[in-house]
């Protein structure tokens, strides 16, 4: 874990109020893993006076590349940020994807759940080089067509996307749930699903993997301060007899095994 | 050109030797460790833990913090490991530090209060306790305890019958007579005073018209608390002769001397560490500077100096 004070290479929007943002840094691009966040910040700004979490889009030589939705105040002021601009940056935090190169890797992603999806399709990617393995299937949901994230990206990549929009304007109409639902009802092989998105979308993937009895990974998204374990403003419930027994979303996380979690909770 | 002589930044409170002023605040430290990959902890003048309770707190319900302008509300509710797994899995640790680990407390009964203090008696490696009668987070919590003098002062009175250690009682903001719940604390046995806690605050979200924090209300930290810190800081230092040590709201070395200024012997870093882990290591270092360059070789020179 480092914390680096880092100018923005590049900065550029790439959906409704989404961001997609690139600094240097040979420390955090060697360690970085996928499913990790960093916590960013303006430097030296009083607002926000928290950094946020933002999980790893992409590392390309020594860039480290995220994508920002503007989702309040802190967020707007990042996505105001020129190149050239200092952030405060804390990282690579948290334990992430854990690949079972054994199975085939089921993607789901709905909204700004492609963002660290498209990190481990790299990895995946580059892991499969010289071997037959079957192509990654990525399901992709959004409310409309320009919610659907870095699409080539994934393709170039060697993943097959599988797209719905609520309004139909892209891919299947309806949600990504369902294109999932139809996919699991037609194969049976060995598969493994790696889930980001809201919590809604989460809870339901869970519950299919569940039905069907197919390990399930699962990136969360909590409020932090800290990102490192200290301040244990990220809780999230495990699902344990007797009483709460929160896990911190920041270490023990973002990524966690669907079934380790209190859905109802 | 000669070497500036380096000055001498080191104070003693309440028996506490540190080698700097500069302390950080329980519950925004945990319990050391995860600061370790930023800096190294023995450049601190003491580490403060998180708030120990006799039994293990699994804590509230999420969402537990959000931003307030230049503040957050934290509403964590003291989740911490409890006293044993404390002593057998996290003191080892701190003990290695080879500074002073001051064991922050808290109980829901006086009974509690004085058996976490048992326990910690007389193991090695803990410099002082601060004892927390003020967080305002948990129904059976502080807040009835630190909101009156006299049953401040009845948990002051039972953690110093339990325990040989110097003792910090940690003040809550929400009194109507700062001076006087520092007497009574001060009366009852304290070795010094640390103000101040969080300030209890709420945020609504507009659309779903709930609270913002899975509790109705948290505690206010940050920039936006400074300046009511710095008044009871400095009320609290004409009210008793003990020592005082200032937080609330501290973010730069400037903040840290206005605290010293009007007379903290100490001052305890929280919320600055973070948005930067290395916030406390950076004000120890602003401290130097500002007294090379004003050519003062003790930071004693300075606490208490306000003029009036």
């Amino acid at each position: 874990m480092f914390f680096q004070e880092l100018p923005i290479k590049r900065i550029e929007l790439i959906g409704p109020e989404v961001y997609r943002l690139g600094f240097a840094s040979r420390e955090m691009a060697g360690k970085a893993a996928p499913g990790q966040f960093v916590m960013i910040k303006p430097k030296s700004a009083a607002e926000p006076l928290l950094p946020r979490p933002i999980s790893i889009h992409r590392v390309q030589k020594g860039l480290i590349e995220l994508l920002v939705r503007v989702a309040g105040e802190g967020t707007r002021r990042i996505s105001e940020m020129r190149p050239g601009e200092v952030l405060e940056v804390k990282g690579p935090l948290g334990r992430g994807f854990q690949v079972d190169p054994l199975k085939l890797p089921l993607l789901v992603a709905g909204g700004m759940g492609a963002a660290p999806l498209l990190f481990l399709a790299e990895g995946l990617a580059r892991r499969g080089a010289g071997e037959k393995r079957r192509a990654p299937i990525l399901f992709i949901g959004g409310r409309t067509k320009t919610e659907l994230l870095a699409l080539q990206d994934f393709r170039r990549n060697g993943v097959k996307v599988l797209a719905a929009t609520e309004d139909g304007s892209f891919g299947k109409k309806g949600v990504v749930t369902d294109l999932l639902k139809t996919y699991l009802g037609t194969r049976s092989s060995a598969a493994v699903l790696y889930a980001c998105g809201p919590a809604g979308m989460l809870k339901a993937v869970a519950a299919l993997a569940g039905r069907r009895g197919l390990p399930c990974q699962v990136s969360l998204e909590e409020r932090m301060a800290c990102g490192m374990g200290a301040c244990l403003g990220c809780a999230v419930a495990r699902r344990q007899e007797g009483g709460p027994d929160y896990a911190k979303v920041c270490q023990d996380g973002p990524v966690f095994e669907a079934g380790e979690i209190d859905w109802d909770a | 050109m000669p070497k500036p002589i380096l000055p001498n930044l080191s104070v003693t409170v309440a028996g506490i030797r540190m080698k700097n002023p500069v302390m950080t605040a329980s519950g925004t430290f945990g319990y050391g460790q995860e600061y370790v990959p930023y800096y190294d902890l023995k450049e601190l003048g003491a580490l403060v833990t998180k708030g120990i309770s006799l039994k293990p707190m699994a804590g509230n319900p999420p969402p537990r913090i959000c931003e307030t302008p230049a503040g957050m509300l934290n509403a964590i509710g003291l989740q911490n490991v409890g006293v044993e797994a404390f002593l057998q899995d996290k003191l080892p640790f701190l003990k290695k530090l080879g500074i002073p680990i001051i064991v922050n407390i808290l109980g829901h009964s006086l009974k509690e209060y004085g058996e976490v203090a048992r326990r910690l008696d007389g193991r090695p490696g803990i410099a002082a306790l601060e004892i927390n009668i003020s967080c305002p987070n948990v129904v059976h919590g502080g807040l009835s305890f630190g909101a009156y003098p006299k049953t401040a002062a009845r948990v002051v009175s039972f953690v110093r019958a339990a325990t040989q250690l110097p003792l910090i009682t940690k003040l809550t903001p929400q009194v109507t007579d700062i001076g006087e719940i520092a007497r009574a604390v001060e009366a009852a046995g304290s070795d010094a005073i640390s103000l101040i806690n969080t300030i209890p605050g709420m945020a609504v979200d507009i659309q779903t018209r709930r609270s913002k924090l899975g509790r109705i209300n948290g505690g206010l930290s940050g920039p936006a608390i400074k300046p009511v810190a710095l008044r009871l800081v400095y009320q609290a230092v004409q009210a008793v002769s003990i020592p005082v040590i200032g937080l609330g709201g501290i973010r730069t070395v400037e903040d840290a001397l206005e605290f010293l200024i009007v007379g903290a012997q100490a001052v305890q870093i929280g919320t600055a560490n973070f948005s930067r882990p290395r916030a406390a290591l950076e004000i120890i270092q602003g401290l130097r500077n500002f007294l090379i360059a004003r050519g003062s070789p003790n930071v004693k020179s300075l606490i208490g100096s306000i003029r009036c």
